[in-house]
Parts: C-alpha cells; sequence; structure tokens
C-alpha cells in the first residue's frame, strides 16, 4: 500500500510515547497466551510456567539493549513480519472461537506497531544519531540478521509437543515484548540526545 | 426494432452548474430530413412542453441546431427537439433532461469519536446544498496501511462508522472526499490518535455504603469500563440530597486519576443522598462517558 | 522319530507388523512340511513384555491349513506397543479327525523380538500412546518410559498428578479408566522431574455419538421432504482429530442417498415418480461410531401443508360474505381439511371446508357494520399430520340498507 507519509507523528515524545504503549499493551500475557493455555489445558499445579521460551525464537534483550535505535527497530519490526503469519496459523484452531476477537487485536495493533517503527525510523533519519556508546566505544554493533522464524510445528509432530512449541513461541513473544518495553524506557526523551 | 429517432440531442444527459450557461444541439438525419422534407431550419426547440424563442436558437448547418440557455436555475428541466412536418406538424425528434446542481463544497469540522467497545464514527459538515446526488466517502490511513474505504449510507450522508476496530496509540490520518457530478473536493486532512478520541462506557455497578463511626461519610464503589486497560481514567462525580434537584459535584482535582472507589465527606447525618458519575481519559482528551446509574445511601445516625 | 516329526511341524513366523494407533501386532506364518495336502491344526501363541520369560498373553487359534498357505492372526495389546519390546513365538498340533495317530504339539518357534520404538537416551522421557483417540468413558492406558539419568518422575492428568504402575526399570504405566470428555482441544498428559524438561502426549476424548432422536420427516410441497432430527452433542474436536460427526439419508426403495449438510436436517428431492412410501435410514457417523435410525412412512401421512394465500372476501353484503383463498403448494396432490375460524366481539364461531385447490366458505348470518376477525389454516383431509399456521385476514360487514 501506498505509505502516506504525512500520517506519521513529527514529535519524538509523543511517538516513542506511543511505542511505549504499544509494547505494554503487547506485552501482556492476557492477550494470547493465558487464553491459549486455558484453551490447550495447559495450566500446570504450582508455580511453574507451563512453558518456557525457546531461545532461538526471538532475540534476547540483552542482543536488543546493544543496538542502535535504528538496529533496534529494524529488529522489532523484522520481529513483527515472523510473528503475524505464525499468529494467522495458529487463529485457525489454536484459540477459543470466543479469543478469535482478541487475536485479530493483536494483530491489528502488531500492524499498528509496524506504523509507529516506520514513522520512527524516518524520524531518526532526519537526526544525527549518536553513536551508541558500547563497551568498546566502537561503531554499535549493526543489527542481528533478522532471527530466523521459528517453524511453525508440523502436522508430523505430535500434538503434545505442537501444543508445546506454540506456547513457547507464545512465551517467548511475549517476553520479547517485555524487552522491547524496557529497551524504549531507556530511550532519550528527545531526538537527538546531547552526548553524555 | 425500437423507434428509430429521427436524430438525437447532445450532450446526452447534461449535469450543469446553476447560475451558467448551457448549449444543445439536435442533429437531424439524413433519412429523416428526406422522408419529412425538412433541414434545421424546422427545428422547434421545447422546455417542459414550452417553446424556446427563436433568438435562442442557433443553425449551424443543414442537419443541426443549437440552443442556448443562460444564467441556468431551474433544477431539472424537459428539452426536447421538434420538427414541423409538412408546415404545421409538430413531430418530436429527440428529448434530454437537463439536471442543475452545484458542485460539492469542501467539507468542514470532520471530527471523529471512538465508542469503546465499537468502531470509529466519524461525522462533517457537507457544505450548502448540491441538489444533486453527492457522495461521501470517508479516508483512512497510517503511514504503512491503507484502510478500506467508508461509503456514507444515503440516509445518514455526513456519518461514517469505519469496519475495523480501532487500534490505540498509532496515529491514523482521516479525510473525507465529496463528489458529485460536478465535481469532487476534499476536506482537511485531521491526524489522531484515536486513544485520544475515545468516549469510555460509564462506570457500571456503583454501590453506596455508610459509616457506623462517621456520619457524615459514604462510600462509593464501582467497576470501571474495560479500556482502563489501555487509558488512565479521570471523574466527575455528583451528588444531591433525594428529593432536591441541584447537584453537587466533587472538585475534579479529586477525582483525577484512575480509581474504583470514593469517600464522599461533609455529608449531613441519617440523611440520603443520590449519587452519579462519569469518567473520561486522564488527559481530558477525548469525550466524557455517559453518565453512570443513579446509585444512593443514607449516611449513618449521628451519635 | 517323534522328535524329528516335533521339529518339522514348528511353524515358522515369516512376519509381525505392528499398528501403533490400534495397539495390535499381526502376526503371518506358514507350517513347513506338511504331510498332508490340508489338515485341521490348533496352533498355541504365546506373547511376552520386556523379557522372554515375562509371558503376558497366551491364546489357541485353530484353523485348516493347506500345504505353504500363509496364515494370519492378530493381536491388540491394551498397554501402548511402545512402551517395551514384545516376543512372539508359537508352536502347532495336528488336529485332524482324518488323521488319527497319536497327536503332539510341535516344538516352539524361536522368540521373535519386536520393537515399536528405540530405547530413550540417558535423559530422554518419553510418554505414549501418542495423540490417542478414545469415546468418553472408555479406559486406555498410558506409560511413560525414561532415560537411564532420570529420576523422580511425576504425571500428570491437565494439572492433576496422577500415580504410576512400575512395570519395568525405566517403564511406569498409568491406567485410566471412564475417561471425561474435557475440551475439544484434547486432555493433556504429561510427565517429567524439576531438572528435567517433559515429554507427554494429548488423549482426545470424544463425546459419544449419541443416536438422532425425534427423526420426522414433511413435506410441505411435494417437491422436498425436510427430514429434522435432534442430533445430540457435537463430537468434533481440535487438532483435526476428529471433524463433527456427518449425517448420511438413505432410501431403500430409491436406493439414494444423500450427504447432509447441516447437523439437524437435510433436504430430500421428491422425485416425480409414484413413490409414495419411503424407507429412510438416517445414519450418524465419527471416527469411533456409527449410529442409525429408520423411518418407514408414506408420503401423504406427512403432508404439512404451505399457509393459505390470496385470502379474500366476495360478494360483502350486511349480513353475508363469500371467503376464498387459495392453497397452491399442494395443487392435486391431496384434498385438505381447513379450519375458517370467525372473531366479533368475544364470540369464535369454527367451520371445517374441503378444499382441493381453491377455498371457499360462506360467512352468513353477521351483523351489518360489524369488523369481523377472521382467519384459517389446513391440514391434510385424508391423513393429519400437521395444521399450517393461521393466515388471519379482517373484514367489514356493510351498514344495513334503510328499511
Amino acid at each position: 500500500s501506498t505509505t502516506a507519509r504525512c500520517s506519521c507523528s513529527r514529535r519524538y515524545p509523543e511517538l516513542l510515547d506511543q511505542l511505549r504503549n504499544q509494547a505494554d499493551l503487547l506485552q501482556n500475557p492476557e492477550s494470547l497466551l493465558i487464553p491459549y493455555i486455558q484453551y490447550q489445558g495447559l495450566e500446570v499445579p504450582g508455580p511453574s510456567e507451563p512453558c518456557t521460551e525457546h531461545p532461538r525464537d526471538f532475540p534476547s534483550e540483552a542482543a536488543l539493549q546493544r543496538l542502535s535505535r535504528r538496529g533496534f527497530l529494524w529488529t522489532l519490526n523484522a520481529t513483527i513480519d515472523h510473528v503475524l503469519p505464525r499468529l494467522e496459523t495458529m487463529k485457525k484452531e489454536l484459540f477459543a472461537p470466543t479469543d478469535l476477537e482478541q487475536l485479530q487485536a493483536t494483530a491489528n495493533n502488531l500492524l499498528g506497531l509496524r506504523s509507529n517503527l516506520y514513522c520512527m525510523t524516518r524520524l531518526l533519519q532526519g537526526s544525527s544519531e549518536p553513536a551508541k556508546p558500547t563497551q568498546s566505544g566502537s561503531e554499535p554493533s549493526p543489527p542481528p540478521p533478522p532471527p530466523p522464524p521459528p517453524p511453525p510445528p508440523t502436522r508430523s509432530q505430535h500434538v503434545f509437543q505442537a501444543k508445546q512449541e506454540n506456547c513457547r513461541f507464545l512465551c517467548g513473544y511475549h517476553r520479547f515484548m517485555r524487552s522491547a518495553r524496557r529497551v524504549f524506557s531507556e530511550w532519550p526523551h528527545s531526538l537527538n540526545p546531547s552526548p553524555t | 426494432k425500437l423507434l428509430d429517432p429521427c436524430g438525437h440531442i447532445s450532450p446526452e444527459s447534461p449535469v450543469i452548474q446553476l447560475g451558467s450557461n448551457f448549449t444543445a444541439v439536435c442533429v437531424l438525419k439524413e433519412k429523416c430530413m428526406d422522408n419529412f422534407h425538412v433541414n434545421a431550419n424546422y427545428i422547434v426547440w421545447k422546455i417542459n412542453h414550452f417553446t424556446v424563442p427563436k433568438e435562442q436558437y442557433a443553425i449551424l448547418n443543414r442537419t443541426a441546431s443549437s440552443v442556448t440557455f443562460t444564467n441556468i436555475t431551474a433544477l431539472s428541466v424537459q428539452l426536447t427537439c421538434n420538427i414541423l412536418t409538412f408546415g404545421q406538424i409538430e413531430q418530436n425528434v429527440y428529448g434530454i433532461t437537463v439536471i442543475s446542481g452545484l458542485p460539492p463544497e469542501k467539507p468542514k469540522n470532520l471530527n471523529c469519536i471512538v465508542y469503546e467497545g465499537k468502531k470509529m464514527m466519524c461525522q462533517w459538515d457537507p457544505g450548502r446544498e448540491t441538489y444533486l446526488e453527492t457522495n461521501f466517502t470517508l479516508k483512512s490511513e497510517w503511514a504503512t496501511e491503507k484502510f478500506a474505504d467508508c461509503q456514507t449510507k444515503r440516509a445518514t450522508p455526513t456519518t461514517c462508522i469505519v469496519d475495523y476496530s480501532p487500534v490505540y496509540f498509532v496515529n491514523i490520518e482521516v479525510w473525507v472526499e465529496a463528489e458529485n457530478a460536478l465535481g469532487k473536493v476534499s476536506s482537511n486532512h485531521i491526524n489522531f490518535d484515536p486513544v485520544d478520541k475515545v468516549k469510555p462506557s460509564p462506570p457500571r455497578n456503583l454501590s453506596v455504603s455508610n459509616s457506623e463511626e462517621l456520619s457524615s461519610i459514604l462510600k462509593l464503589s464501582w467497576i470501571n469500563p474495560n479500556i482502563k486497560s489501555v487509558i488512565r481514567l479521570k471523574y466527575n462525580i455528583q451528588y444531591r440530597i433525594k428529593d432536591d434537584s441541584t447537584w453537587n459535584q466533587i472538585p475534579p482535582e479529586d477525582t483525577s486519576t484512575t480509581r474504583s472507589s470514593f469517600t464522599v465527606q461533609d455529608l449531613q447525618p441519617f440523611t440520603e443522598y443520590v449519587f452519579r458519575m462519569r469518567c473520561m481519559k486522564e488527559d481530558g482528551k477525548g469525550f466524557w462517558s455517559d453518565w453512570s446509574e443513579e446509585a444512593s445511601g443514607i449516611t449513618y445516625e449521628d451519635r | 522319530l517323534v522328535l524329528d516329526e516335533r521339529l518339522l511341524l514348528t511353524p515358522e513366523l515369516i512376519n509381525i507388523s505392528i499398528n501403533s494407533e490400534h495397539q495390535s501386532l499381526h502376526l503371518q506364518w506358514t507350517v513347513p512340511n506338511l504331510p498332508h495336502q490340508e489338515s485341521r491344526m490348533a496352533f498355541q501363541i504365546q506373547i511376552s513384555r520386556f523379557e522372554r520369560s515375562k509371558v503376558i498373553w497366551e491364546e489357541n487359534y485353530r484353523s485348516t491349513v493347506k500345504q505353504g498357505q500363509v496364515l494370519h492372526w492378530s493381536w491388540e495389546s491394551e498397554l501402548p506397543l511402545e512402551c517395551g519390546p514384545h516376543f512372539v513365538r508359537m508352536k502347532s498340533e495336528v488336529v485332524d479327525a482324518k488323521f488319527p495317530k497319536p497327536s503332539f504339539w510341535s516344538s516352539w518357534s524361536p522368540w521373535e523380538k519386536v520393537v515399536a520404538q528405540d530405547s530413550p537416551g540417558p535423559n530422554e522421557l518419553l510418554v505414549f500412546p501418542k495423540d490417542k483417540l478414545v469415546e468418553e468413558g472408555s479406559s486406555v492406558t498410558l506409560c511413560y518410559v525414561s532415560g537411564s539419568n532420570l529420576k523422580n518422575i511425576s504425571c500428570y492428568l491437565d494439572s492433576e498428578q496422577i500415580p504410576g504402575e512400575r512395570l519395568d526399570a525405566s517403564v511406569f504405566a498409568f491406567s485410566l479408566s471412564n475417561i471425561p470428555f474435557i475440551r475439544k482441544t484434547g486432555t493433556n498428559f504429561f510427565c517429567g522431574n524439576s531438572t528435567h524438561k517433559e515429554d507427554g502426549t494429548v488423549l482426545f476424548v470424544s463425546k459419544v455419538l449419541e443416536e438422532p432422536k425425534d427423526f420426522s420427516c414433511e413435506t410441505r410441497d411435494f417437491k422436498t421432504l425436510k427430514c429434522t432430527w435432534e442430533p445430540g452433542p457435537d463430537t468434533g474436536l481440535a487438532w483435526s482429530k476428529q471433524p463433527s460427526q456427518s449425517y448420511t439419508l438413505l432410501e431403500s426403495f430409491s436406493r439414494r442417498k444423500e450427504h447432509c449438510q447441516h447437523r439437524s436436517w437435510c433436504h430430500w428431492q421428491i422425485s416425480q415418480g409414484s413413490q409414495e412410501t419411503y424407507n429412510f435410514t438416517l445414519l450418524a457417523e465419527n471416527r469411533l461410531r456409527r449410529r442409525s435410525v429408520n423411518l418407514l412412512f408414506n408420503l401423504t401421512r406427512r403432508v404439512h401443508p404451505m399457509d393459505p394465500q390470496s385470502i379474500k372476501f366476495e360478494n360483502v353484503s350486511a349480513r353475508s360474505a363469500i371467503m376464498t383463498w387459495k392453497e397452491y403448494s399442494i395443487v392435486n396432490h391431496c384434498t385438505l381439511l381447513c379450519q375458517v375460524e370467525l372473531r366479533a366481539e368475544g364470540e369464535v364461531t369454527q367451520h371445517n371446508v374441503s378444499v382441493k385447490v381453491n377455498g371457499e366458505y360462506v360467512l352468513s348470518g353477521l351483523e351489518p357494520g360489524t369488523q369481523y376477525a377472521t382467519q384459517v389454516r389446513c391440514a391434510s383431509a385424508s391423513h393429519f399430520w400437521k395444521w399450517s399456521d393461521w393466515v388471519p385476514q379482517k373484514i367489514i360487514t356493510f351498514e344495513a340498507a334503510p328499511s
């Protein structure tokens, strides 16, 4: 779709606030993980979690922290690109019919996040982003190659493994959004922060 | 075979701007001219069955005659081209309807509202009457997505409810295009975050409880609308003595943050009070909800 | 000599195949050196699990055997075959009256080992059966096979810990009976310990397919039969494990079949023949069960006329009128009995009218200048089945002429 350049907010603080709010919405496990666990009957007794994230699914928080603002936006966008199709396949059978509206809202919020990422990237392009101080003082590490999209459960995989695989994916997705929220909260309040 | 007309008028179905001039041309067919031994001079123009004065005619050539009207004011007229056959019998050659109106004006005061749990509705002032069928199309897009056009309904030409659910924290660009046969015009674009256009549902299950220890207070509690998971709320709380018509309002600064209870103080002992409340986004962007259901309670007796 | 003969008649197992889904073994064997063209024989089959010495199944099987013939036999295990290795051997005896020689059992065939699942690695935990489909109320046995390093393993059915029975050094079995339906996405069974990631399986418990109730068919126009029934619960399950049950109409006289698109009704086109009697079977089917109900009826006894149409009043006067109506749906098929109801100032009178196509009834004894509410409905005259709905119509009589 042809992009409408003018619908981007031109005010960095407002756009950053929107990105933070979006990450808040998307990290909430009530939106995807919990409904999925309930529908699939994966609740477990006691404090332990029904599943844990698979390290390969999403970049770690440490990796995100090491990125420049533009690198981070680029990684976030690439991650959305492999979450959206996965949600589409999960929509067909893995959520209760009553949860589909919430699933669609999450997909819409992801599309909205992508729109804001586009706008923030354009804002930063217009700015002279200072080199992100890294331990070695060298150029900020280039954005990592996009995380290989985790393979959706294959039909030959047994159902329990597939249930676990989806659970781990969603677990990782919410953690990734929490990490993104924390990274955004550490962003400077202005477009061109004075070098400290 | 349909009756083969002896000629035709162009333009076929014109739409003319009120107050402008208009010229139509009637062209006769050779075969008819031969049959009836006529030519363009024999053409008689009529408007709503009234003959048009000859001064407004112009013979273009053997087969064609034109007629011109200035400063058109009628909205819709029947214009016919006729010929006098054998000197006196009037024979209709062709007829058209001439419609007049105005091009659409630039829609103004475009504004949108998101009723909680519903889809965004936008409304605007359409500008002057155009006397023509005028279609309004609400357009909306993000920086990276273009949304489906929202076509207004005939019964509500100046409002439109989009068919997608609101997505908060993303600026959306919205404008209206008005189009009719005489032109197309766009409103100014407005750019906003739907979260700043929310009209929350009112707080519900408002309940009142008194306190044995303090006869001058009543405690209100309620359930906030679901939108509280997205926006922080502030409230207006009003109360009055039962059977009194004047509402008193709790100072807004006392109810300026999200909460689900409030203690009203300085009340008269052993008196029945009626309460109502409403809420909106904490920063004042958006719209007040409707008032909640009223709830009442009686302060405790003084010791 | 006897020893040699015993050896000669030892059956020879040529193939043992495993069906994991049905938890069954399928044996194929021959009896070489049969002394006769054909003889009646008995076979004793033994099945062991985990170790050859642990025989868990023994069965005698008799069959007439021709020389060179391959014999077949199947066995269904209560325990998933993957839970451990199985061993099979058999021996035979001629039990044919034609050959009264003293009978004797052959030697056992050598144990044949059957492995449905490789042993787990030292840190591996495997749970079986995988994704089993069972019916609500049935029993099932699950097991886990654990690697040598794994200790203190607990197992849970959904979120409830359940005890198991040790079958072998690293194999525990869990017998569940009268399993309830919990959810369409299956009941999760998983095992693990505090340090090790678990493995698990999903038990797909299907509601029991019920016999369709209140199966009934009727026609409103002699063109289409509409059959309806009470389907009972939907037995569909998620993860493509079992689609919702399907319904099929079969008619024995015409030998026609119709796959129904809806869970509780189905249309059947009445072919323009002279068929009056219908013998329907409604077949309900899912992956676990079939249910059917039958219905034998005569078409003329299942007529539910459409509502009367074009109600008019002719020759209206101060005291009478002719009420007419039409019944298009049953043109030339049967005679209808129609009821005309007249209501005025609280008083109701009812009249019956026989109708072929055009209904007509003379309303008499009316009061001048009075509004009457009338309504008409129809049913089959020969064999009552159902009334059509009432169709109301108002009439006002003329004022009386001045005397």
